[in-house]
């Protein structure tokens, strides 16, 4: 790893954290909820998902999450925790311009959850997306017709020719 | 005659304080995290987005400079994969 590459890691893994942290602030220990950067522990936790026969995509997080973060050093990561259960791990990054935060991959857990994964998402991209200076989001690819659906209805617009979903954020 | 009192807009956008990463997090929670946020909407029982291919494996892609710049005729664009995804 190159000493330039090295510093943009270090400095953009601090501002990950600190968007982390202030997200944090709003989870009392009641909810059991966590966002955290991913862990290991995160990465060996989604192992369970393969033998799922709802999921649908074959997704190797631990193999998929060493090239993405060492690819892109100003990535957006996240794992939400609900307790001890893994529900959702995510992966992004800024646009070349700047412009917008990519998701570029997300998947919730394929297993029966009692919490809805997108709100935590989106709250997550907004705050790093705010540390950052970008002020657009952007929801790479949804899976299916389903998925595309409910982001929609949940405020983000469709963009047929580039397959992704959009929100501006406010400042 | 009473002389107004002027507020330009630029000056006065040009004094407004920047919102705190802490500020932004109060007002993304009020938005998301409301228990309202969604009611009525079901998150789909599989919830997933990013590139595959055939076998449902990562993509991983530098590409994004044609979706950089988009127009507001490309929103809501009829999809030519009608929907098959």
């Amino acid at each position: 790893m190159r000493p330039t590459h090295r510093d943009a890691e270090n400095r953009y893994t601090l501002i990950r954290e600190a968007a982390m942290e202030v997200a944090n602030t709003h989870f009392n220990e009641i909810s059991g909820l966590r966002l955290q950067l991913i862990t290991t522990e995160a990465l060996n936790s989604s192992k369970k998902w393969r033998e799922n026969r709802n999921r649908q995509v074959d997704w190797d997080w631990k193999e998929g999450y060493r090239t993405f973060s060492f690819r892109y050093p100003k990535r957006f990561e996240l794992a939400i925790w609900h307790n001890d259960e893994l529900i959702t791990l995510a992966l992004g990054r800024p646009t070349f311009r700047n412009g917008s935060l990519r998701l570029d991959f997300m998947e919730a857990s394929p297993e029966e959850r009692s919490v809805r994964a997108y709100p935590l998402v989106i709250f997550a991209l907004t705050m790093y997306a705010f540390a950052i200076g970008v002020d657009e989001i952007r929801l790479v690819q949804p899976i299916n017709d389903a998925v595309k659906k409910y982001y929609e209805k949940a405020g983000l617009t469709y963009v047929a020719k580039g397959d992704f979903l959009f929100k501006k954020i406010f400042r | 005659m009473k002389k107004k009192n002027i507020v330009y807009l630029n000056e006065f956008r040009q004094k407004k304080k920047p919102m705190t990463l802490e500020e932004m997090g109060k007002l993304a929670a009020m938005q998301y995290l409301d228990p309202n946020f969604l009611a009525g909407i079901e998150e789909p029982a599989y919830l997933a987005n990013g590139n595959v291919d055939a076998n449902g494996k990562f993509i991983i892609s530098d590409y994004d400079a044609a979706d950089e710049d988009y127009d507001l005729d490309d929103i809501n664009e009829e999809d030519p994969s009608d929907g098959q995804k």
